[in-house]
């Protein structure tokens, strides 16, 4: 019995994948659809609107916390 | 716990993550140790800060403050660099973690940025206060527009001494801070007399400096220096020139839970002579480090005293 589980794997095993194989897979995960919560990341994300809004947040954040740092030398 | 099947990592989200919270980018991309790393020694400054404000005043300790944070803020900068670099470099599939999440990622902005305030509270308050004094009160120690660092942990650790050079609060005058030298302690007399100082009836002696003793800051200073020494300290005076002694000032007891204190430019100093004791809980703390002298980069560093 294991004997003939064996044979029936290494056929598998040994088995061509077709050329475009890989590329078949790929574009299958590229297809899959997103779940719900991503897809809406996704589509805010790509509005450059949020996208500005987005950095300028993130630079504020920054410079804020770059303030922070050297802010001990901020005299009164 | 993995989830494959994740589109690879966008190299503008991998910036703003780090933008807003140093090593978020590279969390996001996958490299949680790098990010961590990167986060955690973004939080650095505030320890830093804190070990210089423990440590015996020397310019060694504030140059060494001064590449710290100089350091902190190249991680600042890396971290950004790198966060792009690794999602450009990164595959066409990602595999994205359980901590590859938006909350998550919103909790390490929120972290970030809460300690960047937080610390910079703490420290303003209870460790390091930087002042710039705009008068001649206290030549020729501070001349006018010298930055200092006040070092607010010193009299959590030891009582007030004779010859600290401290910030108050004036207290008539809500919002107004000084800067003058201890001269009495609680307990002690003290009277000032033809500009001689007596302190428990003993005169403070008094050595007068070649005017080569200043360096390059002589030019900021006219007047008579001397070097006058109070207890074990010592420390440089003016008699600045064309002004006039301040009044005498008679023999008191310094009381309880206060100081007296003089400006070290003696003729023209806003000081106990003029408003009386100053109470011990409105010093804020001794000015330490001079870390943007006016004149001169020579006078950068600790206070010579």
């Amino acid at each position: 019995m294991n004997d003939e589980l064996y044979d029936r794997w290494i056929q598998r095993a040994n088995a061509e994948a077709p050329a475009d194989f890989a590329d078949r897979v790929m574009d299958a995960v590229r297809r899959e659809s997103l779940p719900s919560s991503k897809g809406v990341r996704v589509r805010l994300l790509s509005s450059p609107g949020v996208r500005v809004a987005a950095c300028v947040l993130a630079s504020l954040a920054c410079l804020y916390r770059m303030t922070a740092v050297v802010a001990v030398f901020f005299s009164q | 716990m993995s989830t494959p099947n994740t589109s690879a990592r966008s190299r503008l989200i991998a910036v703003m993550l780090s933008l807003a919270a140093t090593g978020l980018g590279q969390i996001y991309c996958g490299r949680v140790v790098r990010g961590l790393v990167m986060f955690l020694g973004s939080l650095l400054f505030a320890p830093a800060i804190v070990v210089a404000a423990l440590m015996p005043p020397a310019t060694i300790v504030l140059v060494g403050l001064i590449l710290a944070l100089l350091t902190v803020l190249g991680v600042y900068v890396f971290a950004v660099v790198d966060a792009f670099r690794l999602a450009r470099r990164g595959s066409d599939l990602f595999q994205s973690m359980d901590y590859n999440h938006p909350l998550v990622y919103a909790l390490f902005v929120l972290v970030g940025l809460t300690y960047a305030g937080g610390g910079l509270y703490f420290i303003r308050n209870s460790v390091f206060e930087a002042f710039m004094i705009p008068t001649a009160n206290q030549a020729p120690t501070l001349l006018p527009g010298d930055r200092f660092l006040v070092n607010k942990t010193t009299y959590q650790r030891r009582f007030v001494e004779r010859g600290d050079e401290v910030v108050f609060r004036v207290s008539s005058e809500p919002g107004l801070k000084l800067v003058n030298r201890v001269i009495a302690l609680p307990g002690d007399t003290v009277e000032v007399k033809n500009n001689e100082v007596f302190v428990n009836g003993q005169p403070l002696t008094r050595e007068p400096l070649p005017r080569a003793s200043l360096g390059a800051a002589a030019q900021e200073i006219e007047g008579e220096v001397f070097e006058e020494t109070n207890s074990s300290r010592r420390y440089r005076i003016l008699f600045a020139a064309d002004t006039k002694p301040l009044p005498d000032y008679p023999q008191a007891k310094v009381p309880d839970g206060a100081c007296f204190v003089l400006g070290d430019n003696r003729n023209s100093s806003r000081d106990s002579r003029t408003m009386g004791f100053v109470a011990l809980g409105d010093v804020l703390g001794d000015v330490q480090y001079r870390y943007w002298p006016a004149a001169t980069w020579t006078r950068f560093g600790v206070l010579i005293e």
